[in-house]
């Protein structure tokens, strides 16, 4: 008989589907590198951290809604974020609910619309949507190495996705 | 004020540039992001020296010329910072594989009332790349930015030691 050693062979398809981020997932079903959490105390875990994760993400939407305002009385910018800007970016924040990286802020742009930032240390990233629809994601390596791409409304999830990838992983 | 004085195009690698952002721009730990630039005709200020006859001071980038603001008003923006970086910080090409190289050109463009104003632009294929094209592709645009922002520093107000 032959043994696959792909993930699904261990893992019920359900949990390798998961959409939650790796680090939700060891919660859940415990590190490959210590014991598992007794049940209540795991659970216990995931409901401050999701209760962390939505208050976050309601501080930052609250952000964002100032932002036109703040952004017109500061008089430096060009464009000041409009509607279609900030209902980009609500999507974003709507994304990161599945995942454990917090972003930082949420900004104003010098190009005319709103970025959502994160920092883990020297590493950078950002998903900026532009007033024209236009939605760019950039992730900074620690080297200083950019890696830009273009993201439209459909693939909003896969770019946070890859950014929490990025960023969660261990310095090198 | 320009006073008559000649537009000097050359600018030494080590010469600094000054750039206006928001606040919000310059992260607790003193990074700067890209959310600060504007492309592809990004304004900034020189900082002068011995070629150009003077030298400009990071707060100079706080003005805003004239012809940005209503006849017979002044706007000095009291509430923004001022980043810096040098000219030798312009990355001079940006390669992209579903484009042909972008290059940079730095431009003295001094204002009457703004006399260090300086832009830098993006050309492709010697053709400069104004804001009203989309030539420029988003990710390259946001490359660009990027490397701009990680050599960037706070000068204006100065961070606290």
């Amino acid at each position: 008989m032959t043994v696959s050693s792909t993930a699904s062979t261990y893992y019920p398809r359900e949990i390798v589907r998961n959409p939650l981020d790796s680090t939700t997932r060891r919660l859940v079903r415990g590190s490959f590198y210590g014991p598992r959490a007794r049940p209540d105390q795991r659970e216990q875990e995931i409901r401050e951290t999701v209760l962390r994760k939505v208050e976050n993400i309601r501080l930052l939407r609250e952000r964002l809604r100032e932002l036109p305002g703040r952004a017109a009385a500061l008089g430096m910018y060009d464009e000041v974020p409009n509607e279609v800007a900030i209902g980009r970016a609500s999507l974003v924040l709507d994304a990161l609910v599945g995942f454990t990286l917090n972003p930082d802020r949420v900004v104003a742009s010098a190009e005319g619309g709103v970025s959502v930032v994160f920092f883990s240390g020297p590493r950078r990233a950002s998903v900026e949507c532009l007033n024209s629809g236009e939605i760019t994601a950039a992730i900074v390596a620690e080297d200083g190495q950019v890696t830009a791409w273009e993201v439209t409304r459909r693939s909003i999830y896969a770019a946070v996705d890859q950014i929490c990838g990025q960023l969660e992983q261990p310095a090198r | 004020m320009r006073n008559g004085r000649p537009e000097v195009q050359t600018f030494a690698a080590e010469e600094s540039l000054f750039r206006r952002c928001d606040p919000d721009h310059v992260a607790p730990d003193g990074t700067v992001m890209a959310e600060a630039f504007r492309f592809p005709e990004l304004s900034v200020l020189r900082s002068g020296g011995q070629a150009v006859g003077d030298v400009f001071e990071p707060e100079d980038a706080l003005w805003l010329p004239a012809e940005a603001v209503p006849e017979g008003c002044t706007a000095y923006l009291l509430n923004c910072c001022v980043v810096r970086f040098s000219v030798q910080d312009v990355p001079t090409e940006i390669q992209r594989p579903d484009a042909a190289p972008y290059t940079t050109s730095l431009i003295y463009s001094p204002f009457d009332d703004l006399y260090p104003h300086s832009e830098v632009h993006v050309l492709q294929n010697g053709v400069v790349l104004r804001h009203h094209e989309s030539a420029i592709k988003r990710p390259a645009r946001r490359e660009l930015r990027e490397k701009l922002a990680r050599a960037s520093v706070l000068v204006y107000p100065q961070p606290a030691q």
